[in-house]
């Protein structure tokens, strides 16, 4: 192995984290947090949603339609079926490109206060001036 | 270029698994250790079981993310002591190591954006960094090679890497990974070829220079 470990280390270790847990017995339960909180989620696909929507609203007509076309009904439950599929990429571009914070977003964490408080701004500020923007 | 990183990576990824059959308790069942987790008065010996069975892979998951052993040992001690106090939670909707492999990877990746921040420092720079910490790593025994893909990897943004570990050296399948890393299977795949070709790039560069 390129990194060994040191000799004992894993025995040492399960004593150190016992010790450490034994030590913080009272201390709340941490709660696990997804990398992209619902509420985010949900935010990113409300803007799929409406680009979907406005694509297929203000596409040009075809001169032959032998589908059937579809409803708003069935592009969001669509969007509902495959929502884990949709990231904050849009959301996120929109926001590093536009708002000159490109840097921010490479590896940041939704669970950085920093992060999570520009999120609800942002999110906060879209509105449909700013769709037009996306779309 | 593929096959010269598979040629520099072989002896990490072989010698990686015999040191993963080297643990006693592999056998033992994950359900036994919940069941023992979850039971008054069992549950310390629950804990040591999952920790003998599964610490040293969180470990290295966890040390080729920071490199440094110390940083490493936060790392895994922190996750371990967030699974204890919520393995509680833990419906059984995935594997019980899917489930550790998050919270393991957060961890990780949480430490890095924060020592990152700390330097205020660009990818680049992170990577010289954490390259540097690979030079003096005294524990780190790898040839010129190893240190060479190693170096590669560091250049690389911190999920393609977590992505191409995780694909690479641990062999995980993509669902398994789609589950550790809530992405879609296809956004991994996209990020391991990417991530494959900027290694192959930056050998490339290395070998040219």
């Amino acid at each position: 192995m390129a990194f060994p470990s040191r000799e004992g280390y894993f025995q040492q270790l399960q004593e150190s984290v016992l010790e450490r847990i034994a030590a913080g017995a009272g201390e709340q339960a941490p709660v696990r947090r997804s990398i992209f909180p619902l509420r985010y989620r949900l935010a990113a696909a409300s803007v799929v949603i409406l680009v979907v929507a406005a694509l297929f609203l203000f596409r040009p007509a075809a001169p032959h339609t032998d589908s059937v076309a579809l409803t708003a009904e069935e592009v969001h439950q669509y969007v509902s079926r495959n929502i884990d599929e949709f990231d904050l990429d849009l959301l996120l571009k929109f926001a590093g490109n536009d708002l000159g914070h490109s840097g921010w977003f490479e590896d940041a964490s939704l669970e950085d206060p920093e992060m999570k408080e520009f999120m609800d701004e942002l999110l906060d500020d879209i509105d449909l001036e700013t769709l037009e923007e996306l779309l | 270029m593929f096959r010269e990183i598979k040629r520099l990576a072989a002896p990490l990824v072989l010698k990686h698994k015999l040191h993963g059959l080297e643990p006693n308790h592999h056998h033992i069942a994950d359900a036994h250790i919940l069941q023992l987790l979850q039971t008054d008065g069992n549950n310390e010996r629950g804990f040591r079981l999952l920790m003998e069975k599964y610490q040293e892979r969180l470990y290295w998951v966890v040390r080729r993310l920071v490199l440094d052993h110390d940083d490493a040992n936060d790392v895994v001690q922190n996750c371990l002591i967030k699974v204890y106090r919520s393995i509680q939670s833990f419906e059984g909707k995935s594997q019980l190591y899917t489930w550790l492999y998050r919270i393991a990877t957060n961890e990780a990746i949480t430490f890095l954006n924060r020592e990152k921040r700390r330097m205020s420092s660009s990818i680049d720079d992170e990577s010289k960094h954490l390259s540097g910490k690979l030079q003096a790593d005294s524990y780190f025994d790898g040839d010129e090679a190893q240190a060479k893909l190693y170096k590669a990897i560091e250049t690389l943004p911190h999920k393609q890497k977590l992505v191409f570990n995780l694909r690479y050296f641990e062999e995980m399948n993509y669902e398994d990974m789609s589950n550790v890393l809530d992405t879609s299977v296809g956004a991994l795949k996209a990020s391991f070829h990417h991530a494959v070709k900027k290694i192959e790039n930056h050998i490339r560069g290395y070998e040219a220079a």
